[in-house]
Formats: C-alpha cells, sequence, structure tokens
C-alpha cells in the first residue's frame, strides 16, 4: 500500500552523485526531504510504495534518455497524481517539449538556480495544500460535457506552409485549431483558417531582477500547418508574402 | 511526389501546345497541379491567381520572348521568388548562357528525357518558395485560437477542464457550450487558477482547474440546484 508524505519528500532519479548531494542540501534548506536514485528500477520500485510530493527526473541516466520513458511510464501508471519535473543540462527547447508532452509539469535547467528552485517547490507544495481544500464538486454528464475553450495567442511568423504561434499555453501536437484576428483577411484571405499543430519548443529566459530574484520567463512556440487540401488558402498565403517580400 | 510538400503547383509557359500537353501529362502523374499559359501576359495572369513554386519557360514565343520575360520578372511580386528552368528547342551556348545570367536555374533542351526532367525539376524546388515572414517581437499580431474541451467537473466556484491544451496558469480565457447556456452562463468569463494543469496520462490530455469571474447569484443557485446529484 503507498503511504503519503505527511511533509513534502522529493524523489529524485540522478546518475550524477554530485548533483544529488547538490539538490538534497538545496530541498532540505526549503523543508524538503529527499529520496534519491542513480538508477531506474530501484527509484520506480520506490514509487510503487511511496507517493512524493513530487520526482525530479534527469533526462540522461548514463548515455541514453531514459528520462522520456520515465515520464511516459509514470503518467501511464499513475496518472496525474504527482508532479513530475525534468531536471537536465540540455537546453533544446524541443526535447523540452517532448518531455512536456509526455507528461512533465515543469523543467529545470541544470545548473540550478536556487531562488527559482525554491519558487517552483513552494508552487507544488502550495498545490497540493489547495488541492485539499476544493469545495464540493459535480460530475457534468458526458452528453453536455463538450466545450469550445478560446485562448489568446500571439503570431510571431507566416510561411506558406503554416503559421508560428507563440504563447504560454502548450497545444499538444496533432491538434487541431481554429485561428482568428483582426487580420486574419489580409494574411490567409479568410476571417479564419483551421492548422493542426506540428511542432513545440519552448522559449525559456531566466533573469535576474534588480531585488535579486531569479525570474524565468517561459513560452512555446508553436508550428501549426495549413490543411494541405486548402488550395485557396494556400493561394493566398502566397499573394500576402509575395507583397511582403517584393 | 516530387517534393514532400503540398499542393506543389508548376506554371508551364509555352505557346505549343503539344509541348505543354506532355509536361503536363508527366507532372501530373508526379501528382503536380499544373497550369498552363501560352504567352508570358497568361501566365502572369495565372500565377496572381495561383502563385506557383516553379515555372517551366519556352524562350521562343510570339508576343514576349522568354529572356525578355526573365529580365522583368523580379517586378512581379507574385514570380520574384520563384525558381524558373527553361525549356527550349534552342541549343545554341549563347541563348544556354544568357538564360543562366539572367537567373534561370536551370536550362533543358527539347527533346529531353522525363527522368531528367523530373529530377532537375526536384533539385529546384523550394520547399518554401515564398520564404516567411517574421513579425516585430514588439508589435506582434494577437490572435485567438479555440480548442476542444470537456467539462469534468463543476462547482459554485469553480470547474474543472480537460483539454488537449495545457492552459497556462492564471490566464483568462473563454469557454462556450451547451451545458454553460443550461446554467444561464451565456458570456461567462473565465480565469485559470495559479496551479500549473494536472496531465492525464491515460489520455493525454490536460486538466485545468478554472475560476468563475464575475458570476450572477441566479447561476450560482443553478448550479446548487443542479448539485443536489453530487457524485
Amino acid at each position: 500500500m503507498s503511504t503519503l508524505p505527511q511533509s513534502p519528500r522529493a524523489l529524485v532519479i540522478d546518475d550524477d552523485p554530485d548533483f544529488i548531494q547538490l539538490i538534497t542540501v538545496a530541498l532540505k534548506t526549503l523543508g524538503i526531504a529527499v529520496d534519491a536514485y542513480q538508477e531506474v528500477e530501484p527509484f520506480l520500485l520506490h514509487l510503487k510504495d511511496h507517493r512524493p510530493t513530487f520526482c525530479l527526473i534527469d533526462l540522461h541516466i548514463g548515455e541514453v534518455a531514459v528520462g522520456f520513458s520515465v515520464v511516459k511510464s509514470i503518467r501511464e501508471v499513475l496518472g496525474n497524481e504527482i508532479p513530475l519535473i525534468i531536471a537536465s543540462a540540455t537546453t533544446d527547447p524541443q526535447a523540452i517539449a517532448h518531455a512536456m508532452e509526455l507528461g512533465a509539469d515543469d523543467y529545470l535547467t541544470k545548473p540550478i538556480h536556487f531562488s527559482l528552485l525554491a519558487a517552483k517547490m513552494k508552487n507544488y507544495i502550495s498545490s497540493r495544500k489547495i488541492a485539499a481544500l476544493q469545495p464540493p464538486f459535480m460530475t457534468v454528464p458526458q452528453s453536455e460535457c463538450s466545450v469550445g475553450i478560446e485562448l489568446e495567442v500571439k503570431i510571431l511568423a507566416i510561411d506558406e506552409l503554416g503559421v508560428t504561434l507563440g504563447s504560454r499555453h502548450l497545444l499538444r501536437k496533432g491538434l487541431e485549431i481554429e485561428l482568428a484576428c483582426p487580420e486574419a483577411k489580409e494574411y490567409f484571405g479568410r476571417d479564419h483558417i483551421s492548422v493542426r499543430v506540428a511542432s513545440n519548443s519552448l522559449d525559456v529566459s531566466v533573469e535576474v531582477n534588480a531585488a535579486g530574484d531569479t525570474i524565468e520567463t517561459s513560452g512555446y512556440r508553436t508550428y501549426c500547418a495549413y490543411d494541405p487540401d486548402d488550395e485557396k488558402l494556400f493561394d493566398d498565403v502566397r499573394k500576402w508574402l509575395a507583397k511582403k517580400t517584393g | 511526389m516530387i517534393t514532400e510538400t503540398t499542393p506543389q503547383i508548376i506554371l508551364i509557359i509555352d505557346d505549343d501546345p503539344d509541348a505543354r500537353m506532355i509536361l503536363s501529362r508527366l507532372l501530373g502523374r508526379e501528382g503536380v497541379k499544373v497550369l498552363e499559359a501560352e504567352s508570358v501576359k497568361e501566365g502572369i495572369e495565372q500565377a496572381e491567381k495561383s502563385p506557383p513554386q516553379l515555372v517551366l519557360l519556352d524562350l521562343h514565343m510570339p508576343e514576349e520572348d522568354g529572356l525578355s520575360f526573365l529580365r522583368r520578372r523580379h517586378a512581379i511580386p507574385v514570380l520574384a521568388p520563384v525558381p524558373f528552368i527553361i525549356i527550349s528547342a534552342l541549343s545554341d551556348s549563347d541563348s544556354i548562357h544568357q538564360a543562366i545570367a539572367l537567373g534561370a536555374v536551370d536550362y533543358i533542351i527539347k527533346p529531353y528525357r522525363s527522368q531528367i526532367l523530373a529530377a532537375k525539376i526536384k533539385k529546384a524546388f523550394k520547399e518554401k518558395t515564398f520564404g516567411t515572414h517574421e513579425f516585430n517581437p514588439a508589435s506582434l499580431p494577437v490572435a485567438k485560437i479555440k480548442v476542444r474541451g470537456e467539462i469534468r467537473l463543476i462547482s459554485e466556484a469553480c470547474l474543472t477542464l480537460q483539454s488537449p491544451a495545457k492552459i497556462a496558469a492564471e490566464t483568462k480565457i473563454e469557454i462556450d457550450g451547451a451545458y454553460l447556456k443550461k446554467l444561464g452562463m451565456d458570456q461567462p468569463s473565465f480565469q485559470t487558477l495559479a496551479n500549473p494543469p494536472l496531465y492525464t496520462g491515460e489520455v493525454r490530455e490536460y486538466l485545468s482547474q478554472v475560476n468563475f469571474v464575475g458570476l450572477t447569484e441566479i447561476n450560482r443557485q443553478k448550479i446548487s440546484k443542479l448539485m443536489g446529484n453530487k457524485p
């Protein structure tokens, strides 16, 4: 039977013993106890019997990027129960976006800034407490639960095969979305277009403000492809692009 | 297919209808959309309706010849970035040299072998003929996107939304659906909470908690009444 921690507890997997020592000290100063493993099997066995407050997962164990499959496995077995945070030296935005698409909740780039770590840990611990205080909920009948959700994004670029969007939302690959904007008639020859998400990459910038706090700003660049059967759309976009570059 | 990108449009400008027919059949077999023009003037009209990604141009034509057109094509926006391949019976080195000097990417002498034509077209094709327009970061156009979702749970204060989009925390969003209309919430506004969305592994979607903003007392009463059927 799995046991829930009374006080915050992190489960870490990383093959670097120096990093494990560092993160253990850092998290202890935040009042978070640490269980750490350098190999996947004992890590997963621990998870079978214990429920940490969150997991911190290195993307690369040895030479292999097993972090992706660890995230995927945990989500398949345990669902959304535990926040999963990736800690990795890679800054490849597509690798980061892929980890998020597989179910990771957050990403920390090594070397980790302590104040950023502290801010994120505070958020994950408080979200568990808030979840326990929610008012009673009612399930919505399956036949009536469908909705349309409208989100705001920015258009970063337009090319003749698709459009690049910028936002803080992660749009899953393959997702079909309807895009509208006041200038749509000018760009696309119509008020709105249907596109399909083709790829994501993460844009992260870290800066220190005047007060010495580390502020992380992150967003996603999402490339969305036009409907390949919509010949008129391709004609209109090419005409607009030709005018822009001509 | 000549390339992986779709759709592929090639414009043939040749006053010889037989030459156009042969090319058109050949390209049609490769899955390409073909536009035909018997003169430069007609070619420009076709291009302005459906900008092509490649032009196959004959040199010797009565009204305006190919070399003259090559000289001025950069002034036509829909043709300026497009690669031109000359297909001509003229095999003299002067014609070839002039065409290449005026920017043609290749020169094919009639009669040609279809495999050579296909190879040269494939080589000349650019995935993005018309390039990419990047907007100024200081003034990016704002757009709205609509994605589907499902309301999983609802209470008097908030609802839990499942969606294939991981909606950012502390974001204003709009939601519409029959169930909300039933609650009299025709034009509600919503705000996602500060907590990041959770991931549902089995269906690869995200759960977000969303606060109601500006809910009326009538709406609350309707939800409360419905909550007589708690889970």
